[in-house]
């Protein structure tokens, strides 16, 4: 009798471990913890995948996470510590997190083919706004308001991904570009 | 025999946190209420929600609404940068309510944007009781 129970309880508590585990998972692969890696693998990067998860999950849950080449470390740096007023925002994170996802940002940028040392000389030090540099204007200068600002599926050049359909990957060239609502645009 | 009671204890435990877990504006509400808050109101919570706040520092009128849209059973549209806000009424979107971090991490967030400060426990309670009302 006592061992039947107590077999009965075992496997009850065997039961109760496999579908918090599996809800887990579910719960994991439905916030793109686990889609992301595949777009970090994509740059070498797939041991990341731990803090890169928290980054997408993060930063990414309210814009594109921009990959962590477009600015160098000093403006990652300056962007982490100020998420209180980010962009005229309120971004706060937990501070461990905020930390952890500064260290990954910190380390992608410093070791990648950095898209920010392409874009020349940046208005001010250390850069954080991508769209402002001379280099980023002069590339964007032939495209009508009416298709960014005035585009309600666009909004503001900001939105890389909105235009470009492989920015998270951190691929920017013309071929992968779809403007929303251009009909006829010849891009 | 001890390590039966002690399987017994573990295994209702693990329900009594599932269930928590399943619920996480009951685990908020039992917060809160060690913080002091006796009662939830969804009335106030709803009244909180239309105010209008001045910003101090832009000078614009800030509700609720301002990202989350006039229907809460529908989506909304963030001010700024047009990112859509899936639906708030958690009879819609009761995934909303499934991660007591999450749920603290945007009130911290959208209480200092919206009215320039930190909501206090009865305004979270609240707020929660009028979104788990719709």
């Amino acid at each position: 009798m006592n061992k039947s129970l107590s077999l009965w309880s075992g496997s009850l508590l065997l039961a109760a471990i496999l579908v918090f585990s599996v809800s887990a998972i579910a719960r994991a692969v439905a916030a793109g913890g686990l889609q992301h890696t595949t777009i970090f693998a994509s740059l070498g990067q797939a041991d990341q995948s731990v803090p890169a998860g928290l980054y997408v999950n993060e930063c990414g849950s309210c814009h594109m996470a921009y990959p962590a080449q477009l600015l160098a470390p000093a403006g990652w740096a300056l962007i982490m510590r100020g998420l209180q007023d980010h962009f005229g925002e309120n971004a706060e994170l937990d501070s461990a997190s905020q930390d952890d996802i500064l260290q990954y940002l910190l380390q992608m940028s410093g070791q990648q083919q950095g898209l920010y040392r392409k874009l020349g000389n940046p208005p001010q030090d250390p850069a954080i706004r991508v769209s402002e540099w001379p280099a980023f204007k002069q590339t964007h200068a032939e495209i009508p308001a009416r298709l960014v600002t005035n585009n309600d599926k666009v909004k503001s050049f900001s939105q890389c991904n909105a235009c470009h359909q492989d920015a998270e990957k951190g691929w920017f060239d013309e071929d992968h570009v779809r403007i929303p609502g251009a009909t006829g645009w010849d891009s | 025999m001890n390590s039966r009671i002690t399987g017994i204890a573990i295994f209702t435990l693990s329900m009594i946190s599932a269930s928590a877990q399943a619920d996480a504006i009951s685990e908020l509400e039992a917060v809160y209420r060690t913080q002091g808050v006796s009662q939830f109101s969804a009335s106030s919570g709803e009244a909180l929600w239309k105010n209008d706040f001045v910003d101090s520092k832009s000078a614009e009128t800030r509700n609720c609404g301002s990202c989350h849209g006039a229907d809460l059973a529908r989506a909304g549209k963030h001010n700024t940068t047009g990112k859509t806000i899936e639906p708030m009424a958690r009879s819609v979107n009761p995934e909303r309510y499934s991660d007591t971090r999450k749920i603290e991490k945007w009130f911290l967030r959208n209480c200092k944007w919206t009215l320039g400060r930190e909501c206090s426990a009865q305004e979270k309670g609240d707020v929660l009781a009028y979104l788990k009302s719709l």
